[in-house]
């Protein structure tokens, strides 16, 4: 497909970009990754005062952690650039140059810049996640590494849509990171068992933002505890995609009416 | 009084950004929330978590958090108005000397905070649990000395990674680091007495610890009352190594902003 | 093309636009600030939608069919870059050979032409944002046409360019159309440009189009003012005779030390002007000179009703 060429010859160019700026790689990668690691840290001391958070073994929680920790990774490298979207492509119109290509400016937006930083949290997410899985015996089967791999890429696509989502604001708003940052850090809650905070919160993350089909929700299956038919899982992933790609439709049909 | 008006100045110019306020005070709750229903877990089992009971632990939780999106605020400030757009030479154009002129805008950012962060805050969270304050009229003394202290030296720390954001053009990097940095070495995250020995060790020396956890450690309570006086001590003996160090590269790094700005 | 209003929070920015551009022309759109120029480069590239109306361009409708249109068409927009900034200008090209589906040798055909035409060769391996405004800005023009579109718009070109590339790109864009018949729209308030490129002008004021014709029309209908050079022995001589010739419409001294006489032809033709004067004085030199697009232009919106320019 063309898309996926072209999605290559986008990345080479960000790759060769990201080469220039090899010390701000390097910084940028280790503040995410400790930002992180703090939670876990949190996480660990607590392990070292009580033997469970709510059932959950400190094994469990580092798989659950590591989960949403390589979907955010995952939304931050390939989607970051749409933070953007508001202050620099819709208030300054650079939005226009994209416009007049014969692409999708939604791919191009998303595909004009990586965000080294996210590299940070790649490291530890796959590292919680394959420490975390070894422990639990999930790399023991070939059914159980499938798993695996389905909620990963589940959920790496599910958290994208809601970014997508909430960026159209900035065809509105001239101000997408805003909204963008204020919705992530809904997202910390998906870094812990729901069953530690209140119904109203274990709602906000399962019904409105579903983050806890990225982390809680696999985790849970993987562990045995609890089983959500797995249907249900790319369901809300399309259903997540559809209204972000409506939600762009409109913005872009706003955009063209109104010019700058 | 001229004083007093860049404060009020200072506290006006945080409002241009109402979108921004809400973001962080979203993110403070959200901390907030966070840490307190899993250290509640352990507070079921136990009375006290390393010395520390229930009470203290929330005040801890609650100030530290509120106390971290201050610095953060504040870097990006710094950072953002005063450096990258050049602002920093008409700073040094007033008839002020300039670190006082610094230091009285951070004292009007803290209000700021207090107002429109701290107080929204504490609000929300009191029905989770049991504030604290301290006793007695030499905590308090004691404490306020303390949280002078760490303004003082939060300044200095923000100001030498503004400059170096400057240099090395990687503002958000930086940013970034910094506020990892609070969140681990500064007590940003969990009181430092639950670290590991050698972990704590180290943040004894470094910095961080005397921008946050001290000042916040005092007023919760967590800090019995005959150690304060030697903790808030030898804080004061560290920032004064700062300030010396600060009177060095100040005068240099300013240079060279001009230089490099104009 | 026929085209209509958008409205901007009922404001019209434009209104009753009615304008047909042939292939292989070269229309130039002059206007003042806030006239609608950008509004209607906007709608004609397929950025901004009509409210009312329809707009095709070369048989389709840009917001209808946009793939399609933005394959057909390239632009250059003087103040935004279509390049990316990190990468040397090649790596750009062939990115953009990508998107716009260009076959290699259609490609090497282009950049070879390219090249030659604006000496990009060596810009082409050099990161877009090391290179001066007027290196970057030959890159761009070049992309525009990098994908042999059949129609490219260009806003403000040669802003903030020196003589020399505003030259060099003129030369190309006229060369590009003579040997592909490229449709180009080009509005800029450089009128230097407009006065060489463009054989069809439309002037837009507030939304409307003021006139839409030729550019040699423009000038007989507007430009009855032309200009003598004139370097003699004995400018007081000159003057005298001249002060009292009616149609003489001024008489200056100009920068090379000669004077400069503005006059109108429609009421003295310059045979006349010269006759008179070299029976009275030596003279060492002598030129006659067209007015200028500008003063014609600004005698066309003296001519309109309500103008209080």
């Amino acid at each position: 497909m063309r898309y996926l060429s072209l999605y290559w010859s986008f990345f080479a160019i960000n790759l060769r970009t990201l080469y220039q700026y090899k010390a701000d790689l390097v910084i940028g990668a280790i503040a995410t990754l400790l930002t992180q690691l703090g939670g876990m840290a949190m996480l660990w001391l607590v392990a070292t005062q009580i033997s469970d958070l709510a059932g959950w073994s400190l094994r469990q929680l580092m798989l659950l952690y590591g989960l949403i920790t390589l979907a955010r990774a995952f939304d931050m490298i390939f989607f970051d650039n749409l933070h953007a979207l508001g202050s620099e492509y819709v208030r300054e119109g650079k939005l226009d140059v994209l416009l007049m290509r014969p692409l999708s400016p939604l791919f191009q937006l998303a595909t004009a810049h990586i965000q080294q930083d996210g590299f940070g949290m790649l490291a530890l997410g796959i590292a919680l996640t394959a420490y975390a899985g070894v422990s639990l015996d999930l790399f023991a089967s070939f059914h159980s590494i499938m798993l695996l791999l389905f909620f990963i890429i589940n959920g790496a696509l599910l958290i994208s849509a809601i970014t997508v989502l909430f960026s159209a604001a900035g065809f509105i708003t001239a101000n997408s990171h805003i909204i963008l940052e204020s919705v992530d850090s809904i997202a910390d809650f998906a870094h812990y068992p729901r069953p530690v905070f209140p119904r109203w919160i274990g709602n906000l993350t399962t019904w409105v933002l579903p983050y806890a089909f990225i982390s809680y929700y696999p985790a849970s299956h993987l562990s045995g505890s609890l089983h959500v038919s797995l249907w249900l899982y790319p369901l809300i992933t399309l259903a997540a995609w559809l209204a972000a790609l409506i939600a762009w439709r409109a913005g872009i049909r706003h955009y063209s009416s109104t010019g700058s | 009084m001229k004083y007093w008006a860049v404060l009020i100045f200072n506290m006006r110019l945080n409002l241009v950004y109402p979108l921004a306020l809400f973001a962080t005070l979203l993110s403070t709750l959200v901390s907030i929330f966070v840490a307190w229903y899993i250290w509640q877990r352990v507070f079921r089992e136990q009375d006290l978590v390393a010395g520390m009971n229930a009470g203290q632990m929330f005040t801890y939780i609650v100030f530290s958090r509120i106390f971290t999106a201050h610095h953060i605020w504040n870097l990006v400030r710094l950072i953002g108005q005063r450096i990258q757009s050049g602002d920093i030479l008409i700073d040094l154009l007033r008839p002020m000397q300039l670190q006082t002129y610094y230091l009285v805008g951070r004292a009007g950012d803290l209000l700021f905070m207090t107002l429109f962060i701290g107080t929204p805050t504490l609000l929300i969270v009191l029905p989770l649990g049991q504030l604290q304050i301290p006793h007695g009229l030499s905590t308090y003394l004691l404490f306020f000395t303390s949280l002078l202290l760490s303004l003082m030296a939060g300044y200095i720390l923000e100001f030498w990674i503004a400059s170096l954001a400057f240099y090395t053009n990687y503002s958000w990097g930086l940013e970034s680091l910094y506020r990892a940095l609070l969140l681990l070495f500064a007590g940003g995250l969990f009181p430092l007495q639950l670290l590991p020995e050698p972990l704590l060790m180290i943040s004894n020396i470094l910095p961080f610890k005397d921008i946050l956890y001290t000042p916040v450690a005092i007023f919760s309570g967590m800090v019995p009352s005959n150690e304060i006086p030697s903790m808030v001590t030898l804080q004061l003996v560290k920032v004064l190594i700062l300030f010396t160090l600060s009177r060095f590269t100040f005068a240099r790094l300013l240079q060279n902003l001009a230089i490099q700005r104009g | 093309m026929d085209l209509l209003v958008p409205t901007y929070e009922q404001i019209f920015a434009v209104h009753d636009l009615n304008f047909s551009i042939g292939k292989g022309e070269m229309a130039g759109l002059i206007g003042l600030n806030g006239a609608g120029k950008s509004t209607t480069m906007k709608l004609l590239t397929g950025v901004l939608v009509p409210t009312s109306g329809s707009l095709t361009v070369g048989g389709d409708e840009p917001h209808k069919n946009r793939m399609k249109h933005n394959k057909k068409m390239g632009a250059v927009f003087g103040q935004r870059s279509q390049l990316w900034w990190d990468v040397p200008v090649i790596d750009s090209y062939r990115l953009l050979q990508k998107i716009y589906g260009v076959a290699e040798a259609d490609f090497r055909t282009n950049l070879e032409y390219f090249t030659a035409q604006l000496s990009l060769g060596e810009l082409l391996n050099v990161p877009l944002r090391l290179l001066s405004l007027g290196q970057k800005m030959r890159c761009e023009i070049a992309a525009a046409f990098l994908h042999s579109p059949e129609v490219v718009f260009l806003d403000e070109p040669t802003i903030g360019l020196d003589f020399r590339i505003k030259k060099k790109i003129r030369e190309f864009v006229l060369n590009v159309n003579r040997q592909y018949n490229t449709t180009i729209v080009l509005t800029t308030h450089d009128l230097g440009d407009i006065e060489e490129l463009c054989n069809r002008i439309l002037i837009i004021d507030a939304g409307k189009i003021l006139y839409d014709g030729s550019q040699v029309e423009l000038k007989k209908n507007f430009g009855a003012e032309l200009e003598l050079d004139i370097f003699s022995e004995g400018e007081q001589r000159v003057f005298d005779v001249l002060k009292t010739q009616p149609g003489i419409i001024s008489i200056l001294n100009n920068a090379e030390g000669g004077l400069t006489v503005r006059f109108d032809r429609d009421k003295v033709p310059a045979a006349e002007i010269i006759g008179k004067i070299a029976g009275t004085v030596s003279v060492t030199d002598i030129r006659l000179r067209g007015s200028a697009l500008e003063n014609i232009i600004e005698k066309f919106y003296q001519g309109q009703p309500g103008d209080s320019a």
